[in-house]
């Protein structure tokens, strides 16, 4: 059941009104309820994967229960392992077995050694890299003795399993969901409001930007042999927009959707393309997941605080770990590597810092040096998402060789094409709206339009517009990872 | 709790409003010709769904006018006219033109697989092969004009009927139909839904007449490749060579054509399309479709002598009747 589909449109409204006009009682009753609605949403993609969800979230409840109760630190630290291993040993076997063992064998290869490797066909469970994030943020907080385990088994499922989250995050923390999930939820008129206003963005950002510019971006990069390298970086570009559109789309979808319940998920994006420099990029883009690395593997490995080559070592470590997080593949690597380069000069001359607040923060538009800044950083983020978005890495270096070369300077012939010149008055659109809302929690929050007719009219236009003018493709990129 | 229900309930009344009113009007009006039944499909100024006409016109009249002879394929088998083709046949025979917009092979399998389940007996058949559509899809084809009859495709009446509604509320669509139908005027812009041509479809046949476009042609030659000279692009004599495009699911589809119409013992005709764009059928998938209906395979597709001259065309898509008639000897003698 996609966020973007209509099942998602009767299930929301469904599941909304049985909640608080039916069982809007007693917290017990709200959270059940909510659990089985999370169960039936993700088990309509494939009811198997459930029991797997299920296992993973029994065994975390129990070892953190186990942790707190055993005074013997041996029993603890065995059943801290035992947890770490399980959901880790999920994800490796469901995600990246295959690659490993494929590189495995062609390493061996390489030193003469024949190898057969033994591959198995697995679909990989819709959401795992997101639950078992869940999950393990639970299990090292409770060994850490950060958070006290959660006794109550419906409230600990359903923080692993709140449908809004289930399958594309935003990663939440057991600090954050559980003391929410723990109160009784009241019916509020603005909050239901605005994860209305907050759905209704995101599903423009998903159907119109991003599913517009997917037929666009899967043309370029499959002919990539003909085109030259202008178009192949205004692919790029396209690209950019198409991957923020979805991911971001998916997350307003998300928070907005958990909002109609009256819970509050962790902000995943604070409009990254506004950002000034790429440190600034990242702690604009996928918020949840970035501020989990540094959580949980940066900090641990020392962080910034044990002299510049560790601090360089751990965030070299972090890129390499964002990228294999996000699929088993070398491009993926090598995007995290990219990213690593980018960042660490900032860091060694200290300027990763400089950009904490949006721009123009007091101002209704950013100055000439700012927007240069935002320009530098979009150009270089958009090269980092063609290593993202290309698999063949033999491939990747011809696309990079034409944009390097002088044909980036030949007249992109998608210039004049109709669905170009259609999708880049969205992408504007989008940007003025965002623009306006960068400092709000999302772009139609808190609109500069105060009067009711102008807002309204501004949200029918969003609507007609997705309607008429959506695009075909319809599954959310991150489902993969 | 109220309060909210009350603003949502209103928000979606205000905007209803309008699609309600359109939607009326839709009903009233039935651009598509897709709502209910009509004796004529002649002089549409809506660009209609051919494979619905002829299957409801098939439909409407088959067990009066027991229809015996098939010609199926795109709308270019508008040159190949049953009352023309009726001189080739027996006597007694029916011809009927079971022809869709850009007809893809699925289309023709769906609806001799319709003959079959209506126990219609086929005696004479013409499947007319175009390199550039009939192997496009392997399912039903996408978009109003090109989209299957239900019974054809065996989708649903709902999904069929929807795809009218959304192109329906296309904006460009309700501009064009709405501002012409209250002006009578008629703009490039409109091409895309609005049909400028008179064209006249016989309500028993199902033979296509382009009756403005042959009007002119008789009046003033001249005048008429003049009009449409902008159409005729300039063909590559290095751009004839084509790629394979007949697929496992689509030989499959040949094969059960070739089943049901052996049961039958039809006379087949296979006949790939000259088109202007000079493409030659790739052998391969010559060979396949020798293979399975032997030698009743006309290829004209290619650098020819009908494809050569733009006078053989209305357009450069559609060949005019007077080599329909030509291509009709040539696998009849």
């Amino acid at each position: 059941m996609l966020f973007n589909s209509i099942e998602f449109a009767i299930f929301l409204p469904l599941t909304y009104m049985v909640f608080w006009f039916l069982i809007d009682k007693k917290l017990n009753l709200q959270n059940i309820f909510l659990l089985v609605s999370s169960y039936f949403f993700y088990g309509s993609w494939d009811f198997r994967f459930l029991f797997l969800l299920i296992f993973s979230t029994v065994l975390d409840y129990f070892s953190g229960i186990m942790m707190e109760k055993t005074k013997n630190e041996k029993a603890r630290k065995i059943w801290f392992y035992t947890s770490v291993f399980a959901n880790l040993g999920f994800l490796g076997v469901f995600k990246y077995y295959n690659f490993f063992i494929f590189s495995f064998s062609t390493f061996l290869t390489k030193f003469g050694f024949q190898v057969h490797p033994y591959t198995i066909s697995l679909i990989l469970p819709v959401g795992i890299s997101f639950y078992t994030f869940h999950g393990l943020s639970y299990v090292i907080d409770t060994y850490n003795r950060k958070i006290k385990a959660e006794r109550n088994f419906v409230h600990y499922a359903l923080f692993v399993s709140y449908f809004p989250l289930l399958v594309a995050g935003p990663i939440e923390r057991a600090t954050h969901l559980l003391p929410q999930i723990k109160i009784k939820k009241e019916f509020n008129y603005q909050k239901s409001v605005s994860g209305l206003k907050q759905i209704l963005w995101g599903l423009f950002k998903k159907i119109v930007i991003a599913d517009n510019c997917a037929p666009l971006v899967n043309d370029i990069f499959a002919n990539f042999e003909i085109q030259n390298g202008s178009t192949l970086f205004l692919g790029g570009v396209l690209f950019a927009f198409q991957i923020y559109g979805d991911f971001s789309g998916y997350s307003d979808i998300a928070l907005g959707s958990s909002r109609l319940f009256g819970m509050e998920l962790l902000k995943n994006f604070n409009y990254p393309y506004f950002s000034r420099d790429i440190a600034e990029f990242w702690r604009r883009w996928h918020i949840s997941l970035t501020t989990w690395f540094r959580d949980y593997v940066y900090f641990p490995l020392g962080g910034s605080q044990k002299g510049i080559r560790l601090t360089i070592l751990n965030t070299f470590i972090i890129f390499i770990i964002s990228g294999v997080w996000h699929g088993a593949g070398y491009n993926y690597i090598l995007w995290g590597l990219l990213n690593a380069l980018l960042f660490i000069p900032l860091m060694i001359f200290k300027r990763n810092r400089t950009n904490i607040e949006i721009v123009a923060i007091n101002r209704t538009l950013p100055t000439l040096k700012e927007s240069l800044q935002i320009f530098l950083t979009f150009n270089l983020v958009v090269i980092t998402w063609i290593f993202f978005r290309i698999t063949d890495i033999s491939d990747l270096f011809e696309i990079l060789k034409k944009i390097f070369s002088p044909s980036f300077f030949v007249f992109p012939t998608i210039l004049s094409s109709l669905s170009f010149i259609s999708i880049s008055v969205f992408i504007i659109c989008m940007l003025v709206i965002e623009f306006q809302g960068r400092r709000e929690n999302f772009g139609l929050d808190n609109l500069i339009f105060k009067k009711k007719w102008q807002r309204w009219g501004l949200y029918y236009a969003i609507i007609l517009s997705i309607i008429w003018f959506g695009g075909s493709e319809q599954q959310f990129i991150y489902f993969q990872f | 709790m109220k309060r909210f229900i009350k603003q949502i309930l209103l928000f979606v009344l205000i905007g209803l409003v309008p699609s309600f009113i359109f939607l009326g009007l839709y009903c009233l009006y039935d651009p598509f010709r897709v709502i209910r039944e009509y004796n004529s499909y002649s002089n549409l100024n809506v660009i209609p769904n051919r494979d619905f006409i002829s299957t409801e016109t098939f439909l409407k009249n088959y067990k009066k006018e027991n229809y015996d002879s098939f010609i199926f394929g795109s709308s270019r088998t508008l040159a190949f006219r049953p009352s023309s083709w009726y001189n080739y046949l027996p006597d007694s025979s029916k011809p009927y033109a079971f022809d869709a917009f850009s007809e893809t092979l699925f289309g023709v399998h769906g609806k001799i697989k319709l003959l079959d389940s209506l126990n219609v007996k086929i005696n004479n058949c013409v499947i007319f092969i175009c390199q550039d559509n009939t192997f496009a899809y392997e399912g039903d084809s996408k978009g109003h004009i090109f989209i299957k009859h239900p019974l054809i495709s065996k989708t649903s009446n709902f999904d069929f009927q929807f795809t009218f509604l959304k192109s329906y509320f296309n904006p460009k669509f309700l501009l064009s139909y709405y501002f012409n139908k209250s002006t009578h005027l008629y703009f490039d812009f409109m091409g895309e839904y609005l049909e400028s041509r008179e064209i006249l479809y016989d309500p028993i046949t199902n033979e296509t007449l382009m009756k403005s476009a042959e009007d002119l042609l008789a009046r003033n030659p001249d005048m008429y490749y003049s009009r449409v000279n902008k159409y005729f692009y300039a063909r590559k004599a290095s751009s004839n060579d084509s790629l394979p495009v007949i697929n496992r699911i689509q030989e499959d589809y040949l094969k059960d054509i070739r089943k049901i119409l052996k049961k039958n013992d039809t006379s087949i005709k296979i006949v790939i399309s000259p088109l202007y764009n000079q493409k030659k059928l790739h052998p391969q998938d010559l060979t396949i479709i020798r293979k399975i209906f032997g030698e009743n395979v006309y290829d004209f597709s290619g650098i020819n002598q009908i494809t050569k001259s733009r006078y053989n065309y209305y357009e450069s898509s559609h060949f005019r009747p007077f080599i329909g008639d030509s291509i009709m000897k040539a696998i009849y003698n």
